[in-house]
C-alpha cells in the first residue's frame, strides 16, 4: 500500500519502535552534496571530503511528526552515470525523493529534467519529489540564481528549496517537508479510496492529529 | 434492598378492572408515543420514493402474545429543522395522500422499490405505524376486530395525524388496514385484493363508480393518474461459448447468434451464459388529468402510448460473461494449496531429473542441435515429453497450447508468432502503469492460458499440466540455450510483474551465454560440465570457483604488461604525464537483479548496516572489476585518469588546463584510493564474473520449477485481469462504442493499477488473502457490470437501430442516457416512436399492469379521498382511504 513501507523491512530492522515507515531516496548528478547533505541530516556533522558513495548506501532516522514515530530509511546514491542501472533499481517503493542539483554547477541543474525522467520510469506513481538546491553557501561561485530553480520547481510541479548542507540551511526543513507531503498523500488515497484502509493504524488520518508542536519533537 | 422492593410494586396488587384490551392500548399507545417522540428527523414529504426511510421497532406483549410495533418515516438527506416544518406535519398524511409527487414510484420490478414500504407506495405515505403479531398471522375477524379497534383508538387519542396499519394474513400478501385520526375526522385505510375481478373493476369507468359510491356529496372534482407498463418481449441475443483453441460444433445457426469480434487474440474465453437476456418496460403516465379529460372503459380507451408525451423505458439486464466468470474460477485458486505434484503426478517430475539432463548436456555439445528448429525430427521428441505429463488435458490440446507459447518450437503451426515490438530492447512503458506484462508477450499469453485451463480445461489439474508442460518446455530451452520468444533479452524490468522479470532473467542468461562477451569457448550449461572446462582452460575462472582465485594473483604482479580489453578511446583525452591516449576499457556489464533479490539486497544491507563488510562487498564489486578492466586497458594509467573517466566532475581544472582530484578522491585512505591500489589489471573478460548466467538462469528454473498452485495464481493474476481488461476495450474499440464505456474502463484499469502496485497485497504477514481477493472480487464485479452493460448496448441497439431514420451516434448517446438514469430512459422521440411503431401490433399483448389513482378532496374541509387501482390481467388490487366526519355521521 502506499502507506507504510516495506513490512519485511520493518520486521528485521533492528529497532521497531515507528508507526510509520517511509523509504526516501537522495539522487542528483555526481557531487552536487548528497551525501553531506544526509550526514548533516543524521549525523549533525559535516566535512568537505565525504568519500564519494560507491553504488548506493543509506541511514535510518526515526522522527516524530504529529505525535507518530516515523522511521526514514534513507537512500543516498552514487551520482555517477556508471551507477545509474544499480540506483535506479532502488527506486521501486520509494516514497520520497529528493532531486538535488549544485547551484554552482549549471549541468548539474541541466540534468534535472534527466533525473524527473528516470523517477518517472522507475518509482511508484505517488512518489513525492522536493528539488533541492545545494551549496547555496556559495554565493560568489553561484550560476543558478533562485529564480530559476524556483520556476523550474514550478514548471514540474513540485516543491522547491535551497540548502547549505555546510552551513545547515534548511536541511531539516526539507525531509520535514517530505515527511509532510507524504503524510498528506497517504490520508488523502486513504480518504478517496475506502479499499486502501487496511487493518488498525493505516486508516487513520496522519494529518489530524493536533498541529501542536511537532517541530519541537522532530529530530530527535 | 428494601428501596428496590418499593420500586418494582412487588407487594402491589391490582384490584382494578381493567381488561387486557385496555392493557394493550395503553402500552400500544406509550409505545407509539415513545417511538414517534424519539423522531428528530421531520418528515419529507417532496417524494417518499426518493427518500431514505427510517424504521424504528419495539415489542410489547398482549396475553403472552408478542407484538411489534414499527415506525417508519421518510427523510431528507438534510433534514429540516425549522419551525415552519412542525406546522406542516400537522396534516401530513392529508398533504401525503393528495401530493402528485407521490404516485407512482418506479415500475415494480426495479431493486431501488424495495427501500419503500409498501404501505407508502400505496398510499403515498411518508410517515406510519405498523402493528402485527409477532409469529402468528392475523386472520381470524375477532382477532383482527381486536387490532383495529385497538388502533383506532391509539390513532386518535395518542397519536392524532399519525395513521395506524394492522398487517393481516401472511405477509407476502401485504394486506393492511389502517386508520388515521384527528380530532374531527378519520380516515379509513383499506386494501382488497381480488384475484378475479369483475371487468369493471379494471377500468378508470367502473373504478370511477366504485369511488363516487364512497364519497360524500359535493365533493368537487376527481383527478385522476394512470400509468400503464408494457413488457416488451425481453431481448436475447445469443453470444456462444468461445473459448481458445476449442472447437465447438456449430451451433444451430440461429438468427440470434453472435460472436463477440475482436482484432486482437486474448486467450481467455468469451462469450455469455445462454439466459442472458435485457428486458425492456415501456411505462406511459397521466398525471393528474381530470376525470371528464379521458375515457375508458372495456371498449375504448384513452390511455394509449400514442397520446402522451410522458413515457419512459426501463431496462433489466441480466447477462454474465464467461470471461468474468473464468476470472472469479481463478481467484478461487488464491488459497488453494496444491503442490505441482500432486496434481500433475510424480512421474511427471521425475523425468526432468538426470536422465533429461544427461541428455541435454549431450545435445549441448552437438553443433547440429544449435539448428535443430529447421528440423522436424525433434519435434516428435518434443510430444514424446509432452505425453508423459498426467493430467484432464488431451495431447492434441496440450500441443495447442505449447505451440501457442512457444511458437519457434513449433515452427508447423506458426500462427502465432510474437508481435516484434515485445523484444525490443526498452518496450513501452504501459501507459496505465500496470504491474503486469507487455499485452501478448510469452508471460501474458501463459496467465490467459492458465486462467483459462483452470475454467475450462480440466480445473485446476488442467492448470498444473499446462504449466508442468511451460515448465518443461522452458528447461529444454534452457538446456540448449535457445533464445525465447515474447520476452525481451534485456535486464528485469521492474515495472512489469515478478514473473515476466524472471522470464526477461532467463532470457537474458541465455542470450548472455549465446552473444557472451568475454566466453571465447562455448557456454557452460551446467555446474557437472564445470570440472572439464576448467581444467581445459586454466585462465578461465567461474564466480562458482573461487577458490582458485588467490593462486593466480602472482601472475599480474610483473609491471609490464600489454593493454587488453580497450573498448574505444576517451574523447581526445590522454594519460597523465604521458602520449598514450585514454582508453575506455571493456568492462563487465552491470548485474542484473529481479525484484526479489532487489530486495534481498536492500534487506541484508539493513541488517548489516550502512558500511558493513557485505555492503561493501555489494557496492564495490562493480567498482573493482572496472578499475581491473582499466589498468589492463591503460598500462600506464593512474588513480587521476580513472576519475577523469568514470567520475569527470571529481576531477577539477584550473584556468591554466593543470588539473587536480577533488578534495573527497585526495583524502587519504578513501575506498576510491584503496580500491585503485587493490586493482589488478584484468581485462573484462579474464575477470571473475559479476554475474554468472548459468546460476543465475539455473536458480529462475528452479524457482519457476518448485511453485505450488497458489504461487502460480499470485504471480499472473494481475496480467490476467489486465488481459481481460484490454480484450473488452478492444470488443469495444472493435464495436466502436468505446466512448460510451472510456471513463469506466480508465477507472477499472486505474484499480488495477493500484492493485498491481500494492506490495501488501499478496503479503501474508500483513494482509490475509480474504483481503486481497474481495480487492479483487471488487474488481471483477466491475467488470462484470461493464460486461453485462455491453450486452446490454447490443440489445439496445437492436431495438433502436435497425430504423433508417436513427443514426448509430443517436443510439450511442440513447444509450449514454440510459445507463446514466439507472437504466432508463426518456422516449418520447424518434427513438421511442421507432420502438412503439416495430412493436404495434403486439402492444397491447405486453401490457402487463395498469395502475389508476383517483382522488378528491373536500373543499371545505381538505379532508381527503383516495383509491387507487392496480390492475394485473384479472387481478385487481384496490387501495381505499376514504375520510369521515366522526362527529356527525
Amino acid at each position: 500500500m502506499a502507506g507504510s513501507g516495506d513490512p519485511k523491512w520493518q520486521k528485521d530492522a533492528a529497532d521497531q519502535n515507528f508507526d510509520y515507515m517511509f523509504k526516501l531516496l537522495i539522487i542528483g548528478n555526481s557531487s552536487v552534496g548528497k551525501t553531506s547533505f544526509l550526514f548533516r541530516y543524521a549525523d549533525d556533522s559535516f566535512t568537505s571530503a565525504f568519500v564519494s558513495t560507491v553504488g548506493i548506501d543509506f541511514k535510518v532516522k526515526t522522527v516524530f511528526r504529529h505525535d507518530k514515530r516515523v522511521k526514514l530509511q534513507i537512500w543516498d546514491t552514487a551520482g555517477q552515470e556508471r551507477y545509474r542501472t544499480i540506483t535506479t533499481a532502488y527506486y521501486r517503493g520509494a516514497m520520497g525523493f529528493i532531486l538535488m542539483y549544485d547551484v554552482t554547477n549549471e549541468e548539474s541543474f541541466n540534468s534535472v529534467q534527466d533525473w524527473v525522467t528516470q523517477i518517472k520510469t522507475y518509482s511508484w506513481d505517488n512518489a513525492q519529489v522536493i528539488l533541492v538546491g545545494n551549496k547555496c553557501d556559495m554565493e560568489d561561485q553561484r550560476v543558478i540564481s533562485f529564480e530559476r530553480g524556483r520556476q523550474l520547481a514550478d514548471q514540474l510541479g513540485v516543491e522547491f528549496f535551497e540548502t547549505s548542507a555546510k552551513e545547515n540551511v534548511n536541511v531539516k526543513a526539507v525531509f520535514e517537508r517530505l515527511v509532510d507531503i507524504i503524510c498528506d498523500k497517504m490520508s488523502e488515497s486513504l480518504d478517496s479510496d475506502p479499499t486502501l484502509v487496511g487493518a488498525g493504524q493505516k486508516g487513520q488520518r496522519l494529518t489530524d492529529q493536533p498541529q501542536g508542536t511537532p517541530n519541537a519533537n522532530c529530530n530527535c | 434492598m428494601a428501596e428496590e422492593i418499593d420500586d418494582s410494586g412487588f407487594y402491589r396488587q391490582d384490584f382494578s378492572t381493567v381488561s387486557d384490551w385496555e392493557v394493550f392500548i395503553a402500552q400500544l399507545g406509550e409505545t407509539i408515543q415513545k417511538l414517534t417522540l424519539s423522531e428528530i428527523d421531520l418528515p419529507s414529504h417532496d417524494n417518499v420514493f426518493h427518500s431514505n426511510w427510517k424504521l424504528q421497532t419495539e415489542t410489547i406483549l398482549l396475553q403472552k402474545e408478542k407484538i411489534v410495533v414499527s415506525s417508519y418515516v421518510s427523510t431528507n438527506e438534510k433534514g429540516t429543522g425549522s419551525a415552519s416544518a412542525i406546522e406542516k406535519v400537522a396534516n401530513s398524511f392529508y398533504e401525503d395522500l393528495m401530493n402528485v409527487k407521490n404516485t407512482f414510484g418506479p415500475p415494480l420490478k426495479f431493486q431501488d422499490f424495495k427501500s419503500t414500504h409498501i404501505i407508502s407506495c400505496m398510499f403515498g405515505l411518508s410517515r406510519f405505524v405498523v402493528i402485527h403479531p409477532y409469529q402468528q398471522r392475523l386472520s381470524n375477524p375477532s382477532e383482527v376486530c381486536t387490532f383495529l379497534s385497538a388502533a383506532n383508538v391509539v390513532a386518535a387519542e395518542y397519536c392524532p395525524l399519525l395513521p395506524v396499519f394492522v398487517q393481516l394474513y401472511e405477509p407476502k400478501l401485504n394486506i393492511f388496514v389502517g386508520v388515521g385520526s384527528n380530532t374531527t375526522h378519520r380516515t379509513n385505510f383499506d386494501i382488497v385484493s381480488l384475484k378475479y375481478s369483475p371487468t369493471d373493476c379494471r377500468y378508470l369507468s367502473g373504478l370511477l363508480t366504485i369511488f363516487k359510491e364512497k364519497l360524500p356529496r359535493n365533493v368537487p372534482t376527481i383527478t385522476v393518474s394512470v400509468r400503464n407498463t408494457y413488457f416488451l418481449q425481453p431481448l436475447r441475443i445469443r453470444f456462444p461459448m468461445s473459448i481458445p483453441f476449442r472447437q465447438f460444433p456449430d451451433e444451430q445457426n440461429d438468427m440470434d447468434t453472435n460472436y463477440i469480434k475482436s482484432t486482437q487474440f486474448i486467450a481467455l474465453p468469451s462469450g455469455y451464459f445462454p439466459y442472458a437476456n435485457t428486458e425492456v418496460y415501456l411505462v406511459y403516465t397521466w398525471l393528474d388529468i381530470s376525470e371528464n379529460f379521458a375515457l375508458d372503459s372495456p371498449h375504448y380507451t384513452d390511455f394509449v402510448p400514442s397520446k402522451t408525451q410522458n413515457c419512459k423505458m426501463h431496462q433489466v439486464t441480466h447477462a454474465f460473461s464467461y470471461m468474468s466468470s473464468c476470472l472469479r474460477d481463478f481467484l478461487k485458486l488464491l488459497c488453494m494449496e496444491d503442490t505441482l505434484e500432486s496434481l500433475a503426478g510424480r512421474r511427471s517430475m521425475e523425468s526432468s531429473g538426470e536422465e533429461n539432463m544427461a541428455k541435454a548436456l549431450r545435445n549441448l555439445t552437438d553443433p547440429q542441435h544449435r539448428h535443430f528448429r529447421s528440423s522436424g525430427s525433434t519435434e516428435d521428441n518434443k510430444l514424446k515429453t509432452l505425453k508423459t505429463i498426467s493430467g484432464p488435458l488431451q495431447q492434441s490440446e496440450l500441443k495447442a497450447f505449447m505451440s501457442f507459447l512457444f511458437p519457434d518450437l513449433y515452427p508447423a503451426d506458426k500462427c502465432y508468432t510474437y508481435a516484434d515490438d515485445i523484444l525490443q530492447e526498452k518496450g513501452e512503458i504501459d501507459p496505465h502503469r500496470i504491474k503486469s506484462a507487455p499485452l501478448d508477450s510469452l508471460c501474458s499469453r501463459l496467465s490467459c492460458l492458465l486462467a483459462t485451463c483452470n475454467a475450462h480445461f480440466g480445473g485446476k489439474s488442467g492448470l498444473a499440466q499446462l504449466y508442468f508442460a511451460f515448465i518443461r518446455e522452458l528447461r529444454f530451452i534452457w538446456n540448449f540455450r535457445l533464445p525465447i520468444s515474447g520476452v525481451s533479452a534485456t535486464f528485469p524490468d521492474t515495472r512489469t510483474c515478478l514473473l515476466n522479470q524472471k522470464l526477461q532473467m532467463l532470457s537474458y542468461c541465455i542470450d548472455r551465454s549465446i552473444f557472451g562477451k568475454y566466453e571465447k569457448k562455448q557456454p557452460l550449461s551446467d555446474n557437472n560440465d564445470m570440472n572439464e572446462s576448467s581444467t581445459s582452460d586454466a585462465s578461465f575462472k567461474d564466480a562458482s570457483k573461487e577458490t582458485d582465485d588467490e593462486d593466480e594473483d602472482e601472475f599480474y604482479d610483473c609491471a609490464e604488461y600489454a593493454p587488453e580489453g580497450r573498448c574505444k578511446r576517451l574523447d581526445d583525452k590522454k594519460l597523465l604525464g604521458c602520449d598514450e591516449p585514454l582508453y575506455v576499457p571493456i568492462t563487465q556489464d552491470p548485474v542484473p537483479k529481479t525484484e526479489d533479490e532487489l530486495q534481498e539486497d536492500a534487506e541484508a544491507m539493513l541488517k548489516h548496516g550502512s558500511g558493513s563488510d557485505l555492503s561493501m562487498q555489494l557496492m564495490c564489486s562493480s567498482l573493482l572489476s572496472d578499475m581491473e578492466a582499466f589498468k589492463a586497458a591503460n598500462p600506464n594509467g593512474k588513480l587521476e585518469d580513472f576519475i577523469r573517466w568514470y567520475s569527470p566532475r571529481d576531477w577539477e581544472e584550473d584556468d591554466s588546463g593543470l588539473g587536480k582530484l577533488s578534495a573527497r578522491m585526495e583524502a587519504p585512505g578513501n575506498t576510491w584510493q584503496k580500491m585503485w591500489q587493490d586493482a589488478k589489471p584484468v581485462p573484462a573478460y579474464k575477470q571473475k564474473r559479476l554475474f554468472d548466467e548459468t546460476t543465475e538462469g539455473e536458480k529462475v528454473m528452479s524457482y519457476l520449477e518448485s511453485r505450488n498452485i497458489n504461487e502460480i495464481s499470485k504471480l499472473v493474476i494481475i496480467t490476467v485481469l489486465h488481459a481481460a481488461i484490454i480484450k473488452f476495450k478492444d470488443v469495444l474499440e472493435t464495436e466502436k462504442i468505446f466512448d460510451i464505456f472510456e471513463v469506466k474502463v480508465d477507472e477499472l484499469l486505474a484499480d488495477l493499477c493500484h492493485l498491481s502496485r500494492n506490495e501488501e497485497l499478496f503479503n501474508e504477514e500483513i494482509s490475509s488473502i480474504e483481503d486481497a481477493t474481495a480487492k479483487i472480487v471488487c474488481l471483477i464485479e466491475k467488470l462484470e457490470k461493464l460486461e453485462a452493460q455491453f450486452f446490454q448496448f447490443k440489445c439496445f441497439e437492436r431495438l433502436t437501430g435497425s430504423a433508417e431514420c436513427i443514426t448509430f451516434e443517436e443510439v450511442k448517446q440513447k444509450f449514454q442516457e440510459t445507463i446514466e438514469n439507472g437504466n432508463s430512459c426518456n422516449i418520447a422521440n424518434t427513438i421511442g416512436q421507432h420502438i412503439i411503431d416495430s412493436n404495434e401490433s403486439e402492444m397491447q399483448k405486453c401490457l402487463i399492469t395498469k395502475e389508476y389513482v383517483l382522488r378528491a378532496r373536500e373543499e371545505l374541509s381538505g379532508c381527503p379521498h383516495y383509491l387507487r387501482a392496480i390492475v394485473v390481467g384479472e387481478e385487481v388490487r384496490l387501495c381505499g382511504a376514504f375520510t369521515e366526519h366522526t362527529t356527525f355521521i
